[in-house]
């Protein structure tokens, strides 16, 4: 399986959001939306660290609050985005609100190697790889543009394509028997290729990167673990998804 | 967070007016009719919520129903129990 570093920052990089607009203008769309909600409390600060070493200004990881967020350069025109969250950024609510909000295009990736049972690893994970595409406009739901997902729902395989069928899919894929190989991460990757983002090339992102900090308090059932602290408790070893399929 | 092909049309109306109201606010990690998560995304049952996030430090629980109020708090016993934290909002989408 295709995956971000192979892991080294899972689950951070599980899932990526992606808005089609510049740094600068990303940043602005992300600290003009929390600013009223945190009563003014936000900042930017542009860091002088490159990519992926960016990535630990997100430390520590938290549950139950977001109060920072990394937007990174990326490819095609691009703007990356990352959150401190426990179990690994959510992109969806982020990208599907600023694609609205920022009149652009967005994408939300989410690429997570299945490993439950496999030994040696506790907890295992459930497997998934999904592509969601955002677009500015209101569609049949929300601003979703497309759909492609096969992923593992804690009971079984689910494979999804909703929303409107771009010229660059596979669609000979989804007819494969087993559901998990109806779409997998290099299909993933080809896909936001043909957008112009190469997702899993870490040259493709930086240098510039600006961490956004909300000043939000941790609820006392939130959780809030170092990066290797989560891997543990997640049972995350990086590396391992480079030969596992998906 | 696409809607199951099972919810009916006012549900699902109501649901994108509903997650568009909350995105507004800041709420985040939405999940629409899927398996319980509590506050650090950590699964506490196998029930599906029609919508769930986290919003203000605490993770909340909605249940829409067309045929009455009580069909939709008839959720609350199941989805308290697995998350005695969180919060729960029945509604009645006629």
């Amino acid at each position: 399986m295709q995956t971000l570093l192979s892991e080294r920052f899972a689950p951070t990089t599980s899932s990526i959001g992606f808005l089609r607009l510049g740094l600068d203008p990303a940043v602005e769309a992300l600290a003009g939306w929390r600013r009223p909600i945190v009563a003014g409390k936000v900042s930017a600060e542009e860091l002088e660290a490159g990519f992926p070493d960016c990535l630990r200004s997100l430390e520590p990881l938290t549950g139950g609050a977001r109060p920072r967020e990394l937007l990174v350069e990326a490819s095609g025109g691009w703007t990356a985005y990352f959150d401190c969250s426990l179990q690994g950024t959510d992109a969806v609510s982020t990208i599907s609100y600023l694609a609205r909000a920022a009149g652009c295009q967005g994408l939300a990736i989410d690429v997570v190697p299945y490993t439950e049972g496999k030994a040696g690893v506790r907890p295992g994970r459930y497997g998934a790889v999904q592509f969601e595409m955002f677009g500015p406009l209101q569609t049949e739901f929300l601003n979703y543009v497309r759909t492609v997902s096969a992923a593992h729902d804690g009971s079984q395989w689910v494979f999804v394509a909703n929303g409107t069928e771009q010229w660059f899919e596979e669609v000979e894929a989804y007819r494969a028997r087993r559901v998990r190989d109806r779409f997998n991460s290099e299909m993933l990757g080809r896909y936001c290729k043909a957008l112009d983002l190469d997702v899993f090339n870490p040259a493709a992102y930086g240098p510039r990167a600006i961490l956004v900090r909300s000043e939000v308090k941790v609820p006392p059932d939130g959780k809030v673990m170092s990066l290797a602290e989560v891997q543990r408790w997640l049972g995350i070893v990086p590396g391992m998804a480079d030969s596992l399929p998906g | 967070m696409v809607p199951a092909r099972s919810m009916v049309s006012p549900a699902i109306t109501f649901l994108q007016n509903r997650i568009a109201q909350l995105q507004q606010t800041g709420a985040n990690f939405f999940r629409v009719d899927q398996q319980q998560v509590d506050i650090n995304n950590v699964r506490v049952g196998i029930n599906r919520p029609d919508l769930q996030y986290t919003l203000n430090g605490q993770r909340w629980y909605e249940e829409f129903e067309t045929g009455s109020i009580q069909d939709a708090w008839a959720h609350m016993p199941r989805i308290m129990a697995n998350d005695p934290s969180g919060q729960f909002i029945p509604w009645y989408v006629p």
